[in-house]
């Protein structure tokens, strides 16, 4: 049985309410009844390590199984010349016989990997490939959209056996659509004539797939348990829905008020969430759109009790609300900070980095075969037992105890305090590293930290990539 | 293994003003440091065999101080062999250190050590702060600054020994007030608790009068055979002790057995100098100490690791005033790093030059009677490393 195996999703731990974006811009919210909030990825997040953390969530639901291509979808990848998926492969310690590829170019994206998954998994070379998608879209500063957007990711394992949802049927359009676009070299989304794009474009286009998926898989409407389809802005949404004949509790709520439009990444966490609460049996809908738009008819097994029985809830979280529109602007590059993101460029050498890659991206640190001793990082006598090149690869646990920090507001960072942290990992050895997603007033000795990856610098124009400590769990 | 005590002795020791000396160039310091040293121990530039310099950070000052030859261009010094030495904030101990081990194999009978260092011609953030984060590992273990290093020693010491700021403030108005006596000092005036509470937090839970501060200076000594000492000065001081310990490198927060409340550095070098001292009760027998306050809970630790008390002792040791100058053991009676600030290679000899003066009574209002034996304590890194000299008087 071909399908989706696992799930995940992971949005990032900054809400930003609409009404202070408003507020900054002296107008009322672009969703006036109920503004709700968006999702904004911390200063050191971008699309790769939002991508990084839903792979490893998803991966972690299996252990000991690794698939055999990892594909990452996205419109805001970093780099438009080095390769994300494998950045994600190496940091979710995958081996390198193994398959990446980056889907860019459409808010389709997600949808596009998922289908091309399916595609190699039925086509033999893999047995199970990771998609996972993540957006981090900026619209410019001002721009309504800005309210709307959110910055999240979600992963989706896709092999044979054990499915808890098969692919019954999928139906794609490609067709040219100015809707919002991006040029290469522009950080800003664009679009154009907006109800144009809303009723000619996202409604037409996504009616069309629905439509065509349907007759194709010989379905009726009424059939369909539920429909995740992914909301832009509210109006369009709703237009949608009207056009669609689709009663509103057949839609499964687009996060709109709760995270925001997640582009390449919003159908794969709309239908993680759908898949929490799916029942064996029920038909789901699955539709998405940019440059044309998809459409998959997905079956949900029985499989999915036994999946949810082990694996954790509450995919979205709460998030804390972020201190102001400045901070956003902040943490996005957006305005010069009083300590400028790069201020200092620190000391690189990209060799060394090629050279550590195993241990700095998979965190491996060594063990003696002689005395048993964990050490990070690498070396090659033991400090314990001065043992030569007794040493074999260790993976390093990702959650550990916080030995001792400090809160730095001297170090030339983008955030003061730099927190910084020892950490002893389960499984031995001792990290240490900066913290991430913490309130200053949080730390505590003998606290659960866990490790995600995140940016640390762009010395020489490459994103620096390492592993910082969280709170394992957020009082809120 | 031989034994260094009784074999070298210090003659003569100079120290420039320690400051934002932003009209004097670094070899405008080392000159004035070692002729000060020269006049003291009353020799030429021409009688000295071999030559040390310590400088630890040359980047800040445009490389000068990178290689012995800045210190033979500064004296015009061309005709004796000079190396260099770095070994982070214990240079200058270590300098002086390498030098002392030349004279007491007898290849030289006089040679003149110097520790310098310019950390203002460049912005304060440019300087130490910009250090650190340029440098290092491009990712593991980045993030650092010196006080953001330091305080993980306070953040676990608070939690283990249930003490706070206050206990720390002691230990920064006791330097202060020993800084107000010294006319060499960066600092030169008195704080008071409350002024130390209101100050900004640079790293928690160290604030401004945790840390030392950004600054110039330069100092020398002049050393000999200790049986040729008596013919260039009335009162040469020998070394009796010098160890030097460097358990855990650079790798101290990410080894699972650093406790950090203790360096062992300390430990272990302090031990290696008590031992060629013969020092079994450092409480007892030393009677001045200048130790390296970089950072307040840097001196509260020491206190401990020194074994001037117990382990957790460190707080009444202070709070019962044995650390001041009219105190049973007076400790950083310059006003240490915190007051005289801590050019890095200089601040070493700089301690070499306090005790060699306090023992030789002429410490001035900062005199500690019947000071018979002195210690220098210089720490480098986060404990990667740490130098502890023993010098006693001839009397």
């Amino acid at each position: 049985m071909i399908g989706i195996l696992g799930y995940s999703a992971y949005v990032p731990s900054f809400r930003l309410p609409r009404d202070e974006i408003a507020r900054a811009w002296g107008r009322p919210p672009v969703l006036p009844q109920s503004a709700g909030e968006r999702a904004v990825a911390n200063f050191d997040e971008d699309s790769v390590t939002l991508a990084t953390e839903a792979a490893l969530r998803c991966l972690g639901h299996f252990e000991g199984e690794r698939p055999e291509g990892l594909y990452f979808a996205s419109t805001t990848g970093p780099d438009q010349e080095r390769q994300a998926a494998t950045i994600i492969a190496a940091a979710a310690d995958l081996p390198r016989e193994i398959r990446t590829a980056d889907f860019a170019g459409s808010l389709r994206t997600g949808t596009s990997a998922f289908l091309a998954a399916l595609d190699a998994v039925k086509g033999g070379p893999a047995w199970s490939i990771l998609v996972s998608a993540a957006d981090c879209r900026l619209a410019e500063p001002g721009e309504t959209a800005e309210e709307l957007i959110g910055d999240a990711a979600a992963a989706l394992l896709v092999g044979e056996g054990g499915a808890i949802a098969t692919v019954e049927a999928a139906y794609s359009i490609a067709e040219e659509f100015p809707g919002t676009w991006r040029q290469s070299g522009n950080r800003f989304i664009q679009s154009d004539d907006e109800k144009f794009a809303a009723t000619y474009g996202y409604q037409r286009l996504i009616l069309e797939a629905m439509r065509g998926l349907l007759d194709k898989a010989k379905v009726s409407p009424k059939q369909i348990s539920k429909v995740v389809c992914p909301a832009p802005d509210l109006g369009s949404y709703t237009a949608l829905a009207k056009a669609s004949g689709i009663p509103l509790a057949l839609l499964q709520d687009p996060l709109l008020l709760s995270v925001g439009f997640t582009g390449a990444a919003s159908p794969l966490l709309l239908l993680a969430t759908c898949l929490e609460n799916a029942e064996p049996g029920q038909l789901i809908l699955l539709l998405s759109y940019g440059s044309g738009a998809d459409a998959m008819l997905l079956s949900v097994t029985d499989e999915i009790e036994s999946y949810r029985s082990r694996t954790p809830r509450d995919l979205i979280g709460k998030g804390r609300p972020l201190p102001s529109y400045h901070t956003y602007l902040r943490y996005r590059d957006l305005v010069r900070s009083q300590r400028g993101l790069w201020e200092i460029e620190p000391f690189s050498s990209l060799t060394m980095l090629w050279r550590e890659r195993q241990q700095n991206l998979a965190l491996y640190g060594v063990k003696c075969t002689k005395c048993d001793s964990v050490v990070f990082p690498a070396r090659r006598v033991c400090p314990k037992c001065q043992t030569k090149d007794a040493f074999e690869p260790y993976k390093l646990g990702r959650q550990g105890k916080l030995v001792t920090y400090s809160k730095d507001r001297l170090y030339p960072g983008p955030e003061s305090p730099t927190i910084m942290a020892v950490i002893d990992l389960e499984g031995g050895g001792r990290l240490f590293t900066q913290m991430t997603d913490c309130d200053p007033a949080a730390p505590r000795i003998g606290m659960d930290v866990t490790l995600t990856l995140r940016k640390f610098h762009e010395a020489k124009g490459y994103t620096h990539y390492f592993w910082k400590a969280k709170p394992l769990r957020v009082e809120l | 293994m031989m034994s260094i005590r009784d074999k070298v002795a210090i003659i003569g020791v100079g120290t420039t003003k320690f400051g934002e000396n932003f009209t004097q160039s670094y070899p405008d310091m080392i000159v004035e440091a070692a002729y000060l040293a020269f006049q003291d121990a009353k020799v030429a530039p021409s009688q000295i065999q071999a030559a040390w310099l310590g400088t630890c950070f040359p980047d800040s000052g445009g490389y000068q101080g990178n290689a012995g030859a800045s210190l033979a261009d500064a004296l015009s010094l061309y005709n004796v062999p000079i190396s260099r030495v770095a070994n982070y904030c214990a240079t200058g101990t270590d300098a002086f250190r390498n030098a002392c081990f030349a004279v007491a194999s007898g290849v030289y009978d006089i040679v003149l050590v110097v520790g310098a260092e310019k950390m203002r011609d460049v912005t304060p953030r440019e300087s130490l702060v910009g250090q650190l984060a340029e440098t290092g590992h491009p990712v593991v273990g980045k993030g650092v600054t010196a006080p953001g290093m330091f305080a993980l020693f306070a953040t676990r010491y608070f939690d283990v020994f249930g003490i706070g700021r206050e206990t720390l403030a002691k230990v920064a108005m006791k330097n202060h007030r020993h800084g107000s006596l010294n006319p060499d000092a960066h600092f030169q005036k008195e704080i008071t608790l409350e002024q130390y509470l209101k100050a900004p937090m640079v790293a928690d839970p160290l604030g401004l009068y945790d840390c030392c501060p950004q600054t110039d200076g330069a100092a020398a000594a002049v050393i000999c055979r200790a049986d040729l000492a008596s013919t260039f000065s009335q009162e040469p001081v020998l070394v009796q002790g010098l160890g030097l310990a460097n358990p855990v490198g650079d790798e101290l927060p990410f080894d699972p057995e650093s406790d950090f409340i203790s360096f062992r550095a300390t430990k272990e070098a302090a031990q290696q100098a008590f031992d060629q001292a013969g020092i079994k009760d450092p409480r007892e027998e030393i009677d001045v100490a200048e130790v390296h306050d970089c950072f307040t809970i840097t001196e509260l630790v020491t206190y401990e690791d020194l074994g001037f008390c117990p382990k957790g002792e460190g707080p009444r040791f202070i709070e019962e005033g044995v650390p001041f100058l009219e105190g049973e053991l007076p400790v950083n009676t310059s006003g240490g790093l915190k007051s005289c600030g801590h050019p890095i290679g200089a601040s070493g000899l700089r301690m070499i030059g306090e005790i060699t003066n306090q023992l030789r009574g002429r410490a001035g209002r900062r005199q500690v009677k019947r000071a018979q034996r002195g210690l220098v304590h210089n720490l480098g890194g986060l404990g990667a490393v740490t130098s502890v000299i023993v010098l006693a008087n001839s009397g």
